[in-house]
């Protein structure tokens, strides 16, 4: 019979709970979020906090100097579509066997500049790869936001297949 | 059960000392609930569609029982959800330290690149969880 009540109560406790979470989140937070729908990850609000971000004439121009290690953090099939001429596929859903692939060849942990992207400015997969990397203590890291999708809004080449 | 466990001072002030960490530690995500979803996240346990709801609910929760333990209202009750959450927040804690995963613990406030140790964490919760096991013997053991 006790428990019964503690029951009750818990089951009170909870309904209190959300209601006032509710309320909370729509009339005083400032950014309330929607609770029926997926979390969406907004790179452009959030990665400034982890990474810096890098534009894309400043990436075009590493890109030219030879001086970044480029990642697509997009799937493969994605990256075989079309990706950033000279980057190299790191799918963040397969981060453990390329990432141990990727280590031989290239030497990540000295490197000077390492720029992640994906797709656009609201895809997640940039920032999960950058966040996977630093958990292995690569430096560096920054983020290209715009992704393939402004790299192509803003006429760059990119390369139709993966060699 | 060991006597000094009995002693209403230390049930009293773990009471009030369990009831105030979850009151402060649910303020800043109360606030800030898109910087807490990110630390969900990053936890990378739930799926995207449970988020942003745990992110809104979950803080309320901690207050609504923080509080409710520190004035001794529904105490058993507020008592259970803490313990449960507590269970919880060390299994997460502890499946990411088990597969390398070291986020940041989010605990009391997101703190992004603060390198808190996962293991410091856990630890901590482990001792939470000591408080809350003296406030069961006291309640459970006096109800029989």
């Amino acid at each position: 019979m006790q428990y019964k009540k503690i029951l009750v109560h818990i089951c009170l406790i909870l309904l209190i709970s959300a209601g006032l979470g509710v309320v909370n989140n729509y009339l005083i937070v400032s950014k309330p979020l929607d609770i029926f729908s997926p979390y969406e990850l907004k790179i452009k609000e959030v990665s400034e906090r982890d990474f810096p971000a890098v534009d894309i004439d400043t990436l075009d121009i590493l890109l030219q100097n030879d001086n970044v290690i480029l990642l697509d953090a997009r799937d493969k099939i994605d990256y075989d579509f079309s990706h950033i001429p000279k980057a190299i596929n790191l799918p963040v859903r397969d981060f453990e066997n390329k990432f141990s692939e990727i280590i031989n060849f290239f030497d990540l942990a000295n490197a000077e500049n390492i720029v992640v992207y994906c797709s656009s400015l609201t895809c997640p997969d940039a920032l999960m790869l950058a966040t996977k990397l630093e958990k292995r203590g690569i430096k560096n890291v920054m983020i290209f936001k715009e992704g393939i999708m402004g790299w192509q809004q803003a006429n760059k080449d990119t390369e139709p297949k993966n060699d | 059960m060991i006597k000094f466990l009995d002693n209403k001072y230390l049930v009293l002030i773990s009471r009030i000392l369990l009831g105030l960490i979850f009151v402060i530690a649910s303020i800043h995500k109360i606030l800030y609930p898109e910087e807490f979803a990110y630390t969900i996240y990053k936890y990378n346990i739930l799926p995207l569609i449970f988020i942003n709801f745990l992110s809104i609910f979950l803080p309320m929760v901690e207050l609504i029982s923080g509080i409710l333990l520190i004035f001794g209202i529904f105490k058993e009750a507020s008592l259970t959800i803490i313990t449960s959450l507590l269970l919880v927040f060390i299994g997460a804690l502890t499946f990411n330290y088990m597969r390398g995963l070291n986020v940041d613990c989010g605990c009391f406030t997101p703190s992004h690149g603060s390198g808190e140790s996962l293991l410091i964490a856990i630890f901590r919760d482990i001792f939470f969880l000591f408080l809350a096991f003296i406030l069961f013997n006291s309640y459970f053991k006096s109800k029989n």
